[in-house]
């Protein structure tokens, strides 16, 4: 193969064309179009970089989400998202730019979408249509951007034990050494001594304690919280407000929702609120926290 | 590698969570048991009859005890919402459905292979002599009831009515297989046994197009 040949790989995202199987490649020289262009599974586009001179990568190059070791701040970016459900709107046109390291609390009545919201952010949910991103803090930063989620539920498996749990968990997010990162986050949580009892045998601060440390297993730049405080004692809420204190200072970028004023939302640095949808209030747009919080009340 | 190493794990959660509680396994080997042993008794068939016939049933008992076992494969992972933790972790969600599938056959061809004995017993029916065939008959049918049934207990676990839509779904679809597998089965089971390569071929071709629909657009079942 001669050095002047151009390989072109473009994700068919970055072609206006959606399969994530696929890459649309493109063969040619410098200064010569067109290019002969045609489509390849994904899985073979590395076979081809063997025979190329020159490579530009259109798209996202090959492996660019790959699990990384250590969080570096990452912010979150939401534009123009929608999320419709048939005809009802969960999501309107929300745009919102949450900075690497900020605690932000959303606030809301129920069914104002910061669940959505969330589980936009998270990737479990695609947006009908609008845009996320994840700005890092620094433009070579290669920090995870793979969010940690902690939702209603505890998003593991009764069946398993709290260690085999989040033994899972590390491996398929091939988090180096993962019997040693379970056993860490165990005794973070405060659950070593339960490790090897199944998860349906938890009380619901346990439960909660197994979520944040699965969410945590393979060291988030972003975590995402819904309503973390549900169902918590005075000491459970005590023990999370400290936990996502620690979280926080560790660098990473905090969302959370919740409902009114507590120990946990004294956390926060930021709060948004959200109604029918749409962001309605912010604390960088003048609005008061306390006003956010109590949805307006005094 | 991702793939193959994320599904290597799921599949190692699927087997320790089932060899643990042992619900799949002993709900289908207690179902087509039942079926094998109601059909023997109330047709009460001949030798030949048996041979004509029983390759039929066993394969019926096969697709019913799966459309049994198939149903929790994926609500199972709602009651916590288990299935986005994992469309969370893994870097590939085929492999969530690859696991799931490889689990499900392996389970399918561990009753079968249970119930195989049983079925030569109550049917009067010499299975030695052709089994390594009739076992390449029953990896392909499973395989393709598994992919099926991988596929449609995900998209069966969001509706309304789910424990009635995966069998209405699973049935028609999987007619071919049964048709075919069991055609070849009774060939296999015959006096004079004959190997149906065209049978074979077309089982491995209704894997490998299912299989290549999943790998394409399996994504797209797991999302809300």
């Amino acid at each position: 193969m001669p050095d002047a040949l151009i390989l072109r790989v473009g994700s068919w995202a970055h072609w206006r064309v959606a399969h994530p199987r696929f890459v649309r490649v493109g063969l040619g020289f410098p200064n010569l179009r067109p290019d002969i262009i045609f489509v390849i599974p994904s899985e073979a586009r590395n076979l081809l970089l063997l025979f190329a001179g020159t490579i530009e990568f259109l798209g996202a190059p090959p492996n660019a989400e790959k699990t990384l070791p250590s969080p570096t701040p990452t912010g979150l970016r939401f534009e123009n998202i929608d999320k419709r459900y048939g005809g009802l709107f969960a999501l309107r046109r929300v745009s919102l730019e949450i900075a690497p390291g900020e605690c932000v609390v959303l606030a809301g009545r129920n069914g104002s979408g910061k669940t959505t919201l969330l589980r936009v952010a998270a990737r479990i949910v695609r947006p009908t249509s609008g845009k996320l991103s994840f700005p890092a803090a620094t433009a070579d930063s290669t920090s995870n951007n793979r969010p940690g989620y902690v939702a209603h539920t505890t998003m593991v498996y009764d069946e398993l034990s709290a260690e085999e749990n989040l033994v899972l968990f590390a491996r398929l997010q091939n988090v180096a050494q993962p019997a040693a990162r379970a056993e860490e986050l165990l005794r973070e949580v405060g659950l070593y001594d339960r490790r090897a009892s199944l998860v349906r045998t938890f009380s619901r601060g346990m439960r909660q304690r197994i979520a944040i440390a699965r969410a945590l297993v393979h060291r988030p730049s972003v975590l995402l919280f819904d309503e973390p405080a549900t169902g918590l004692d005075p000491l459970g809420i005590s023990w999370l407000a400290k936990s996502l204190g620690d979280v926080h200072r560790s660098g990473c970028t905090v969302v959370m929702s919740l409902h009114g004023e507590s120990e946990i939302s004294a956390l926060a640095t930021r709060a948004v609120q959200l109604d029918a949808g749409s962001v309605v209030a912010d604390t960088n747009s003048g609005a008061s926290l306390h006003s956010i919080l109590t949805f307006g009340g005094a | 590698m991702s793939l193959l190493s994320n599904t290597a794990t799921l599949l190692g959660k699927e087997l320790r969570t089932e060899f643990r509680s042992r619900e799949l396994l002993t709900t289908t080997v207690v179902f087509i048991l039942v079926v094998l042993i109601l059909f023997s008794f109330a047709i009460n068939p001949t030798a030949e009859e048996s041979r004509e016939f029983g390759p039929g049933l066993l394969w019926l008992a096969i697709l019913f005890a799966a459309s049994l076992m198939l149903q929790p494969c994926f609500l199972r992972e709602q009651s916590n919402d288990t299935l986005s933790s994992l469309r969370l972790a893994v870097s590939d969600p085929f492999s969530i459905f690859l696991a799931k599938l490889i689990a499900n056959t392996l389970f399918l061809l561990l009753t079968e292979i249970l119930m195989l004995p049983l079925f030569a017993a109550f049917y009067n029916i010499a299975i030695l002599p052709e089994l390594h065939y009739l076992l390449l008959v029953l990896f392909l049918g499973s395989l393709g009831v598994s992919v099926v049934g991988t596929a449609l207990s995900a998209i069966s676990a969001q509706a309304r009515m789910r424990e009635l839509l995966l069998p209405l779904l699973l049935l028609p679809l999987l007619t071919p297989v049964l048709v075919v597998s069991a055609t070849v089965s009774v060939s296999l089971l015959d006096r004079e046994p004959v190997i149906q390569w065209k049978g074979i071929g077309f089982l491995a071709i209704f894997d490998l197009i299912f299989l290549t629909a999943l790998w394409l657009f399996g994504e797209y079942l797991l999302e809300e």
